[in-house]
């Protein structure tokens, strides 16, 4: 029985191609528009997760500035005006949270230049380079992203501005030593940064992740030129910084041990600095983690989604009424089938299976076509925003199960109404 | 004797209660037995197709006695009917009635689909059936592909499927030529004598009832006259 239902119903479809077409649009559109948000949103989920495995969950930014209330009219801000954080905060911080910290990054930037070997041809070997100042909790802190393949971080603390240490990343070993990095450690190199040249020796490297990730490199600029940072110790680069405020104290990055509770160790940070700042300050600590910038694009994606499927709902059920108005014609115009049938000995539940399963493969066939049309914008939505793909097979079995409910829904009216039909003044009907 | 029908003062009325109310029939007495093959003629008008719709199981008389096989039709439900309908009536139409966009085939099954017979058994049935009426060669046609007879044929193989107890024709040739109704009457009288199936013909072709056993005059919904055609036993 549903056999030959799922047969005449693709008949009576095929036979009014246009209309049912048409009808369909309503569940095309409605279904392709939740798909297209869905393996879109998925796909940027999956991307935030990958990203949050490779920037690490336990790294976190903490910044002073401004209170955003305070009277501040100036645009530029005197030196001494200038929010940082001080010696004494910093030492109070570490020991206050002393198992929580695993360490602690800051860091001091240079203007970019370029690194050759002291006695290369500078035409064919040299790496654009941005040189940065950093402790060795730099290399703790971003051990996700940057971590240390050979050799070894900055010895101590202390490491004064005349240690000439430095740590390349493997994309300059590339460009200078043939990504051998063995044969780099050691190694004398010239960076000339500040109009300022100066011989550093290679003490460890690190694999430079972020400019290997895809996408991440302009593609205008040739491989050998991508720019890669060198880290010098921190005081060596306040030392070289034509910056007067070089050493300031901004911002640093903190890495929690593992095990702490990221999201409220944030917050106790952030209130701790705080409250070691004086309480008319007018000045304002914030701690930032990557968890957080996942949670934000996260509710952002979530509203866009819930407007899109909000659309696509109408869409749904403007498709839906369309279906109980086609299929409201076709019974019509079908009376004379209908009494037939009747005559035949069709009990009532045959024809009204017959009508609904007309209805619900059209609907199934729309939510079909929205699918694919869905994964196809899916597909073009994620390539122009460089992601990769996921479809959301969930979103596609939901789909289904949704067009297949319209059509059980909508369909259920005009079909009951057919199988409630006089046999008599159905075969009397004239069409 | 065996008695497939039984009529008791069958009466149908229509715009009950209105000024225009009307007695479509108006107190049937009727016995059909088993392998009689009757014909009923009339005025248009006379009530000719709502005796048969009654008889069918298609409409419920307004007042009377009705017993098919020996059971109160009274008393049954609307689903009772159309399971009776499927098992026990075989109609076939003025207006030959095949659902559009079925091959020939298809069409004859449907009465099988409704008893619940199995695909399989479905198509060897309908083949046999379409091999006696000698639309064998035709069975993958659609309605719109084949003439009047032809349609009528598949109609009447439709009408025999499930073996009913009686097959019901309501101007089974007035759409057609003389010599393609003589075509369809032929075959009614195969059936009539080769399987020894109870036929019920409407029509207003004088010549054609008497060919039939019993011929029924219908005037203003009354039995009228009653009296044997030439092929009497
Ligand atoms: N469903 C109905 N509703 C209202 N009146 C009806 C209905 N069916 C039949 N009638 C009326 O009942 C009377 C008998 O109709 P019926 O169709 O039985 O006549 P008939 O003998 O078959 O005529 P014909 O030879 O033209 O087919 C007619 O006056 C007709 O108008
Ligand atoms: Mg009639």
């Amino acid at each position: 029985m549903l056999i030959e239902n799922v047969r005449i119903a693709f008949a009576s479809m095929a036979a009014n191609k246009l209309r049912t077409f048409l009808t369909m649009l309503g569940i095309i559109i409605g279904i392709a528009a939740v798909i297209t948000i869905m393996t879109v949103g998925n796909s940027i989920t999956r991307q935030n997760e990958k990203d949050m495995s490779v920037f690490g969950v336990n790294t976190m930014n903490v910044y002073m500035w401004f209170r955003e209330d305070a009277q501040n009219e100036e645009v530029t801000v005197p030196g001494d005006m200038i929010p940082k954080f001080t010696q004494d905060m910093m030492t109070k911080m570490v020991n206050h949270f002393r198992d929580e910290i695993e360490a602690v990054s800051v860091t001091v930037w240079l203007d970019d230049g370029r690194a050759t070997l002291p006695d290369g041809d500078e035409e064919k070997q040299y790496a654009n380079v941005s040189v940065q100042g950093a402790n060795p909790g730099y290399f703790t802190v971003n051990k996700a992203t940057n971590p240390i393949i050979e050799g070894r971080a900055f010895s101590k603390d202390s490491l004064g501005k005349d240690d000439y240490d430095c740590v390349v990343s493997d994309r300059l070993v590339k460009n200078l030593f043939d990504g051998d990095a063995k044969k780099a450690l050691g190694k004398k190199i010239n960076i000339r940064t500040n109009k300022l040249d100066n011989a550093y020796t290679i003490v460890g490297v690190y694999k430079d992740a972020l400019s290997s990730m895809n996408g991440m490199g302009d593609p205008t600029v040739s491989e050998k030129d991508v720019t890669t940072a060198v880290m010098v110790p921190f005081q060596n680069a306040v030392s070289l910084s034509e910056d007067p405020n070089a050493s300031t104290l901004q911002n640093f990055d903190v890495s929690a041990k593992a095990g702490t509770d990221v999201m409220s160790f944030s917050t106790d940070l952030q209130s701790y600095l705080q409250s070691l700042l004086p309480e008319d300050s007018q000045y304002e600590i914030n701690v930032y983690t990557n968890q957080e910038m996942i949670e934000e694009t996260r509710k952002t994606l979530q509203q866009l989604t819930l407007a899109v499927t909000a659309i696509g709902a109408i869409a749904l059920l403007v498709g839906g009424i369309g279906v109980m108005n086609i299929m409201t014609v076709s019974i019509t115009e079908r009376t004379r089938e209908i009494g037939t049938r009747k005559a035949l000995g069709a009990p009532r539940r045959a024809i009204r299976g017959q009508f609904i399963t007309e209805a619900v493969i059209m609907s199934i066939t729309g939510g079909l076509i929205g699918t694919v049309l869905g994964v196809l914008a899916g597909f073009v939505a994620c390539h122009v925003i460089k992601m990769p793909m996921y479809v959301s097979l969930q979103s596609i079995l939901v789909s289904f199960l949704f067009s297949f409910g319209i059509g059980v829904f909508f369909g259920f009216y005009p079909a009951n109404k057919a199988s409630k039909m006089d046999p008599i003044d159905a075969l009397r009907y004239d069409s | 004797m065996d008695r497939i029908i039984h009529l008791e003062q069958i009466v149908k009325k229509f715009y009950i209660g209105t000024e225009n109310e009307l007695n479509a029939l108006d107190g049937i007495d009727l016995d059909v037995t088993r392998g009689e093959f009757t014909s009923i003629v009339g005025e248009s008008g006379s009530g000719k197709s709502t005796l048969m719709n009654i008889i069918g199981l298609l409409e419920r008389p307004t007042s009377g006695k009705y017993e098919m096989l020996g059971v109160d039709v009274e008393k049954m439900k609307d689903d009772d009917l159309a399971r009776a309908r499927s098992r026990q009536v075989g109609f076939v139409f003025q207006t030959y009635n095949l659902i559009p966009r079925m091959s020939a085939i298809k069409n004859v099954e449907v009465p099988l689909l409704y008893a619940g017979m199995p695909q399989a058994e479905r198509t060897e049935r309908a083949e046999v059936l379409l091999e006696m009426v000698g639309m064998k060669d035709r069975m993958r046609h659609q309605p719109d592909e084949l003439s009047g007879g032809q349609k009528q044929r598949v109609a009447i193989a439709r009408a025999m499927a499930n073996d009913p107890a009686v097959i019901l024709a309501d101007e089974p040739t007035g759409a057609l030529d003389s010599k393609t109704s003589r075509m369809i009457m032929d075959l009614f009288h195969q059936l009539h004598e080769e399987q020894g199936k109870t036929l019920l013909l409407i029509t207003h072709s004088q010549m054609l009832a008497e060919e039939t056993g019993r011929i029924l005059t219908l005037i203003d919904g009354k039995i009228v006259g009653e009296r044997r055609g030439n092929h009497a036993h």
